[in-house]
């Protein structure tokens, strides 16, 4: 216990320490070529990426994954700039962040739209004809003057249709892929998935009677979810370029890409230190909103997929660890081939594979898919521990049973499973934390679990620290019980 | 009350030829028989006993133990052996049980006595080898000769019709030997089957009824203590007890 309290007094001291640290003058640069010998973040695959790969050394780019942590990496001292798009900034939460705008570049402009199969011509028929007739009656002039308005930074103000109202059955059932954080085009607000582009398809729902379904990808993922048809529509402020045309249809063009350059504001250290950080992001990251809604969501996910998992995955332990031990040779090479399958590919990738090739076009949804990944990988350590726990029980232990006159399945239940347990239960807890730790990698696969809340949040709040905080001491939380429970479960059955 | 007929058992060797290792055993054991089998080492005595109760299948024969024949596939091997209990040279008690559980658990897991009666009943067991004060103690914290003693109570909680001993004092210190050797004499004397597996020649020659020689595979000669041990008939029966002389 008291291992316990030094160990945490030193990870504050440490973090209040990197707080207290912080150097570096302010850097105001006046054109692009200014930027050139300094550090630019930018949200991967935009057309900023590719505007930041010409006006600056390729090792000074850092290309951040989820929707605009370019801003949080340049609020956290990070980069010296950030280039995002315009109209990233019209929200509250942007400004209450210490950023400012350097200058606007206008010398670059992509057109951006929502993208579809190109097979799916007459989907994209229908929208343009929605696209059109809300232009010709002026709803689209009255969508923009919500969404895209520089003076309307009130998010919640912005938003008409909610979610509930929008049914998820029709007459066809779309799937709209989104990362939800890149306003104002798509965007989460009161733990809602909304935004200009959301709103367009929203409308063009209703009207047709069909479903609309809000799946999370985050925005490198979204081609790739797009083409294995797990989505129909990528609605995320997605700019026009001739290699997307090549791959995917895009809707009539909603809006152009203007690019920003950002830096931090006079007094902005890049750094507000720890105590500053907790206050003032418990607040944002939490309170506001009813963000927390998002992580309790997230939690229960997390629950669902780790408990699913560790059920099927011991199931499977259990029926490979017999094959294994069988007398049958084939049986033996078909578990060990599965098990060194397992066991030498990392479970992200075998968590793509499922999702996006093998279980594909069977219509699981993407938490079955994800506890099927993590039950399969897990079941492969379990076998090996089942059968080395099981062997390491001496084999006199199993004919003492025999010989009183139980059968063979009552003297594996009453005498070597038990023994077993003794050696298995160690390994399996460690197994278990890293089960637990390892599923906060479906996010990958549009699961919005606890990891992915707080990425959804940080997006939404731009406030890195307190998301990522509570997230990491709610998983510290869940490994230390388990850990515990375990202990104790151990601690019973070898008095 | 068993009868064996012809028994032979092979071993497959990883070569693919055939190991012989027990060679057309005939042998009647009739109630209130008490057997010692002697024998040079890896004379097949162990597996003998071990094909008794089908812990190690058999590959022909017959063995006819209560009108069942134990190598007939359709037997119940399970109620076979709840009749025919067996001591083990390296004692195998269930470390995860204490001494009392131990005893008791044949009793309520498999004739379905209640708790209490199986408790007490186990109790008298252990006081019967003189271990009743070691009832709540794990198995770990015995030694050697204790735990073979409570592993006889275990096998004598079943209410068997007959033992098989396999070398019961072979893994134990001399000084333990007695007190174990003491317990089986006693069974002997209340007139248990038994059959055993023994290097104690003097334990041996005192306690059975009859003594099977055992060597290469098949039982060499037999007969009672007194033929085996003071007049063998045949030339290696009486090479195995001169050497035996001899080592003392």
């Amino acid at each position: 216990m008291k291992r316990i309290n030094i160990i945490i007094l030193l990870l504050l001291s440490f973090l209040l320490l990197a707080g207290c640290m912080k150097k570096e003058e302010r850097f105001v640069p006046q054109t692009m070529a200014d930027l050139r010998g300094h550090t630019v973040a930018v949200n991967s695959g935009t057309t900023q990426e590719k505007i930041a790969r010409m006006v600056t050394e390729k090792e000074n780019v850092q290309c951040l994954p989820g929707g605009l942590d370019a801003l949080v990496a340049l609020d956290a001292g990070q980069s010296d700039v950030a280039l995002i798009e315009r109209a990233n900034m019209f929200s509250d939460d942007f400004h209450r962040l210490a950023l400012e705008e350097a200058f606007t570049d206008s010398t670059t402009q992509e057109p951006l739209a929502t993208a579809m199969r190109r097979d799916d011509v007459a989907l994209l028929q229908e929208f343009t004809n929605f696209f059109d007739s809300l232009d010709v009656t002026g709803g689209l002039e009255e969508i923009k003057s919500r969404w895209l308005n520089p003076n309307l930074t009130d998010n919640q103000k912005k938003v008409v249709i909610r979610q509930k109202d929008v049914p998820t059955r029709g007459k066809r059932v779309l799937h709209i892929g989104s990362d939800y954080s890149y306003p104002p085009y798509t965007i989460t607000v009161n733990n809602e998935k909304t935004g200009y582009e959301i709103e367009l398809w929203q409308r063009f729902c209703m009207t047709h009677g069909y479903g609309l379904v809000c799946d999370v990808y985050s925005f490198d993922a979204l081609l790739p979810a797009l083409m294995s048809k797990r989505i129909d529509i990528i609605a995320a402020g997605m700019s026009i370029t001739p290699d997307r045309e090549a791959k995917v249809s895009f809707a009539p063009a909603d809006d152009y890409s203007v690019t920003s350059v950002l830096i931090r504001k006079e007094g902005n250290k890049g750094n507000r230190g720890f105590f500053e950080s907790v206050k003032d992001g418990f607040d944002r990251s939490l309170v506001q909103q009813d963000r927390w809604e998002m992580i309790v969501d997230g939690f229960w996910v997390t629950m669902w997929i780790f408990f699913g998992s560790l059920v099927l995955g011991v199931l499977l332990g259990a029926i490979l660890s017999y094959m294994q031990m069988s007398r049958h040779r084939t049986l033996v090479l078909m578990a060990n081939a599965y098990i060194s399958l397992m066991r030498n590919i990392p479970i992200l990738v075998l968590l793509l594979v499922m999702y996006y090739i093998i279980l594909a076009g069977t219509g699981l949804s993407a938490m079955m898919v994800a506890i099927i990944a993590s039950a399969m990988n897990f079941g492969a350590y379990i076998a090996v521990m089942f059968t080395t726990g099981i062997k390491a029980v001496d084999n006199g232990q199993k004919e003492a049973g025999l010989a009183l006159g139980l059968t063979p399945f009552q003297t594996f239940i009453y005498i070597i499973a038990p023994q077993a347990a003794r050696h298995i239960i160690p390994v399996f807890q460690g197994e278990a934390i890293s089960l637990l730790k390892g599923t906060s990698i479906v996010g990958y696969i549009s699961i919005v679990d606890l990891t992915k809340a707080s990425d959804l949040i940080r997006n939404a709040s731009f406030e890195a620290f307190f998301p990522l905080i509570f997230t990491a001491v709610i998983y510290f939380c869940l490994c230390w019980l388990l850990g515990k429970s375990l202990d104790i479960l151990l601690k019973k059955i070898s008095k | 009350m068993i009868t064996i007929k012809n028994l032979s058992k092979t071993y497959k060797m990883p070569d693919g030829s055939q190991l012989e290792v027990l060679k057309n055993i005939d042998c009647h054991i009739a109630k209130g028989d008490v057997i010692s089998i002697i024998g040079p080492s890896g004379t097949g005595k162990s597996t003998f006993l071990r094909c008794l109760n089908g812990i190690d299948p058999a590959t022909s024969g017959e063995i006819i133990f209560g009108g069942m024949n134990i190598l007939d596939k359709n037997t119940k091997l399970n109620k076979v052996r709840q009749k025919m209990g067996m001591v083990f040279q390296s004692f195998n008690l269930f470390d995860h049980m204490t001494v009392l559980e131990n005893v008791s658990f044949g009793p309520i897991r498999i004739l379905g006595m209640n708790k209490t009666e199986a408790d007490e009943k186990s109790r008298e067991l252990l006081r019967m080898v003189g271990l009743e004060d070691k009832a709540d103690v794990m198995p770990r914290n015995l030694s050697g000769g204790q735990k073979q003693r409570v592993a006889i109570a275990r096998s004598l909680s079943m209410n068997p019709d007959c033992i098989l001993f396999d070398e019961p004092t072979s893994a134990l210190d001399p000084t333990m030997v007695g007190e174990v050797l003491h317990v089986i004499r006693q069974l002997a004397q209340q007139g248990m089957t038994m059959l055993i597996v023994t290097h104690e020649m003097i334990f041996a020659r005192d306690v059975s009824t009859r003594v099977l020689f055992m060597c290469e595979g098949g039982i060499y000669e037999e007969g009672t203590p007194e033929q085996i041990f003071s007049n063998p008939q045949k030339t290696a029966t009486r090479n195995f007890i001169g050497s035996i002389r001899q080592s003392r």
